[in-house]
């Protein structure tokens, strides 16, 4: 935790009719971090944003940004923060430029600095080129770029971003997280919304996990995963393997399983990193040969597959998340 | 408030922007000016013809004697009126049919015993027959009563003219008597002067001309400014719709602006438009057609701005409301004709059934249309229109009210 807490969130009830869409949700984000939420669709993700923003009024519980009820004293609560929206909100047929001269204008941006903000921003986004194109002749990429640097003209303390990722390619979502990477490192606060874990792994610092209305947990990777008792495991594929090797496994403190099935060995560990040397050292010691060796690190997806008793990638999405995946690591 | 000019200008350029704008806003309504305009430009009004009107009246003389000829002849030279003579001996029938069916708009019949009774000096009566729903009765009407004043005018005097000498110097012998009678009915008939008193039929007040409805360019002109302001008002809805649906409302409503200043701004380019194209009509018709908006500027101003801020919460109302583009659209449509045709825009209020002008009243055109007349054809002052003007403000309160409950970003 970097700092103070800068977004505040206690109790927050939304009901549309008889629907909980966000069911008692409470969180604190820390001035300077990235904070995921991560949720499958429908888990309340957008409502919580869309409170957080001042666009609609929670049914109970209470929103504070920067101090600032989000009910009490919306007007100043929306000078703070920065909304990118899940779906493009863009007058399509203005200009990226002029888009971004009437959204500084509603934020009070002064006149004489706002030419100059924009044209930080059109090269922050990479975008300065296009300037004078109009909305409606870029590409989805371009239009979320744009959309992006909407939400960061009047510099805002807090940055919200609703899944800014969805529907585009690999390598725009590589820059598109980058650049919030970017944007974080120069002290800007961000929550950030996603149904990809890949994303809230790579990006955030700690991550609240959503489903059905319900703030199920909330931690840094290592916390959650520890949390639920998740194991690293290895799996070593190796000639020679002897029941000896079983025996020194299974006296490390760290090693919490062994099992041996011929020549595959399968340790499940709470310390993959520190053990994985000392394990090939002793095998190559014993005179094994090593064929491969497969380390599974607990993921959010265990501990979302934990929480909630199913997974969180839905059967379409499984090919889209893999690629991600190697677009993110690879 | 400064960000409210932001929003008006900013939806101003957006409305520029688009190029069929300009032919919505004003080559429709002035298009459309010229067709009405001509269309009812049997009557007066600026840039109609100066010659006297001319009403049509079906006659049957079923009269034996020379009087009904003299009083048809009298009729005809007063030159208000052109006869449409029926002939035969149920000519009278006739004429009854032709009214009765919608045919003619009245018919005048002289009984068969006219002269004679007129000879014995007894009461006689003519029949005038009238179709309630037209005004041309009214007029013909007027006109044969002062032929019918002027002849008995001309008996009286002949007969004033012998009792006169009877007294002064005794019965004067059957050829004097006579003499004295045509002379004393001639010299009325030339000297004929009755209206001492005239009653102008324009511009004087409220019961000038109030049943003769305004023609010409002096309806078109203003009837088509409140119905194309109309029109284009409420398709202005959609612009609503469609900032919903880009989702830029939303966004607005995260940024510093408090909902009240981007409702206001949002009925404030509405209006700014509105104001626009009705003050270019009226220009419009004042210079190239010739309509004379009437005495009071000040009433001008305030009937049409309560008339666009009617028209602009309505807008807001609908766009608020309406689901989809489409919707707003329809309704946009629907509501502006119906609205245009109950409130007398595309003919006179007065031509149509008590129900129909009051149906006229439960929507802001007739109102504004009323204004409009009394304005332009009847020449009222501030006073005159100040009561339409009251409830165009009151439609304006109520549409913007129900705009401010309905209005949302989702
Ligand atoms: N305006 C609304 N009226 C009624 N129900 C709504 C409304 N907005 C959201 N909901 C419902 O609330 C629940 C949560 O929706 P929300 O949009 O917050 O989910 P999300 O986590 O953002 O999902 P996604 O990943 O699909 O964007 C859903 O069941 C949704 O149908
Ligand atoms: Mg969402």
């Amino acid at each position: 935790m970097r700092g103070e807490p800068i977004i505040e969130v206690d109790g927050l009830v939304k009901r549309y009719g008889q629907l909980v869409a966000v069911d008692a949700v409470s969180f604190v984000v820390n001035e300077g971090e990235i904070f995921g939420l991560l949720g499958p669709n429908g888990a309340g993700k957008t409502t919580t944003i869309s409170v957080l923003s001042c666009l609609t009024p929670p049914t109970a519980g209470t929103a504070k940004i920067a101090g600032l009820d989000v009910t009490r004293n919306s007007l100043a609560a929306r000078s703070k923060i920065g909304v990118v929206p899940q779906e493009i909100a863009l007058y399509p047929t203005l200009t990226a430029r002029d888009n971004l001269v009437f959204w500084g204008r509603m934020y009070g941006v002064p006149e004489r600095t706002l030419a100059e903000r924009i044209d930080e921003l059109l090269s922050v986004v990479q975008l300065a080129e296009r300037a004078g194109g109009r909305i409606d002749t870029f590409s989805g990429g371009m239009k979320r770029r744009i959309n992006i640097a909407a939400g960061l003209i009047h510099r805002p303390d807090v940055l919200f971003l609703d899944e800014p990722t969805v529907g585009i390619d690999p390598q725009t979502r590589r820059s598109i997280l980058d650049l919030v990477k970017d944007l974080n490192a120069s002290g800007l606060t961000v929550l950030y919304t996603t149904h990809y874990l890949e994303e809230a792994e790579f990006l955030c610092d700690r991550v609240g996990i959503m489903d059905e209305g319900k703030m199920l947990a909330i931690g840094t990777r290592a916390e959650l995963t520890t949390s639920i008792g998740a194991t690293t495991s290895i799996d070593v594929r190796a000639d020679g393997l002897d029941d000896s090797i079983v025996d020194w496994l299974s006296s490390l403190e760290q090693v919490t399983d062994v099992a041996r099935d011929g020549d595959d060995l399968t340790i499940n560990t709470t310390a993959e990193a520190n053990l994985l040397p000392v394990i090939v050292e002793r095998l190559a010691a014993g005179g094994a040969k090593v064929h491969s060796v497969d380390v599974k690190v607990p993921n959010l997806e265990s501990v979302f597959l934990h929480l909630t008793g199913k997974s969180l990638r839905d059967e379409g999405d499984q090919d889209a998340a893999a690629t991600k995946t190697n677009a993110l690591h690879g | 408030m400064k960000k409210i000019l932001v929003i008006i200008a900013h939806n101003l350029r957006l409305i520029a922007a688009d190029r069929s704008t300009l032919f919505w806003l004003l080559a429709m309504p002035i298009a459309f000016t010229f067709v009405l305009g001509l269309a009812f430009s049997g009557g007066g009004g600026g840039g109609g013809s100066t010659d006297p009107v001319r009403y049509g009246l079906t006659v049957a003389n079923l009269d034996r004697g020379p009087q009904g000829e003299a009083l048809l002849a009298a009729i005809e030279a007063a030159g208000k009126i052109d006869l449409l003579p029926i002939d035969g001996a149920d000519a009278g029938d006739t004429a009854l049919e032709l009214v009765q069916k919608g045919d003619r708009s009245a018919a005048l019949v002289i009984p068969p015993d006219y002269s004679e009774r007129l000879a014995r000096r007894e009461r006689v009566t003519l029949t005038f027959h009238r179709n309630p729903e037209r005004m041309n009765p009214y007029v013909t009407r007027q006109a044969i009563d002062e032929v019918l004043t002027r002849l008995r005018a001309e008996g009286t005097a002949g007969i004033g003219a012998r009792t006169a000498y009877a007294e002064l110097r005794g019965e004067p012998p059957p050829e004097l008597a006579e003499r004295l009678s045509s002379r004393a009915s001639a010299y009325v008939a030339e000297n004929w002067d009755p209206p001492s008193v005239t009653v102008a039929a324009e511009r004087l007040g409220r019961t000038a001309g109030s049943d003769v409805p305004s023609m010409g360019f002096n309806h078109s002109s203003p009837a088509m400014a409140l119905m194309y302001v109309l029109l284009n008002g409420l398709m202005m809805s959609i612009a609503l719709v469609d900032e919903r649906r880009e989702r830029t409302l939303a966004r607005l409503f995260t940024t510093p602006v408090a909902r009240s200043s981007i409702i206001v701004a949002n009925l404030g380019w509405r209006f700014v438009i509105g104001m626009l194209q009705m003050w270019i009509l009226i220009a419009f018709g004042g210079l190239a057609l010739g309509v004379d908006w009437g005495d009071s500027p000040v009433g001008l101003v305030l009937v049409t701005v309560t008339y666009v801020a009617a028209v602009a919460g309505l807008s807001v109302l609908l766009g608020s409301i309406s689901r989809s583009s489409r919707q707003a659209q329809s309704a946009a449509l629907v509501l502006s004709l119906t609205m245009c045709a109950l409130g007398g825009l595309w003919w006179p209020l007065e031509i149509t059934p008590k129900l129909y002008q009051a149906a006229g009243h439960a929507v802001p055109t007739g109102w504004a249309m009323d204004a409009m007349h009394n304005l332009v054809s009847r020449g009222y002052s501030l006073a005159g229109v100040a009561p339409q003007a009251l409830v165009l403000a009151l439609f304006a309160i109520g549409f913007t009210v129900a705009a401010t409950l309905t209005f949302r970003h989702e």
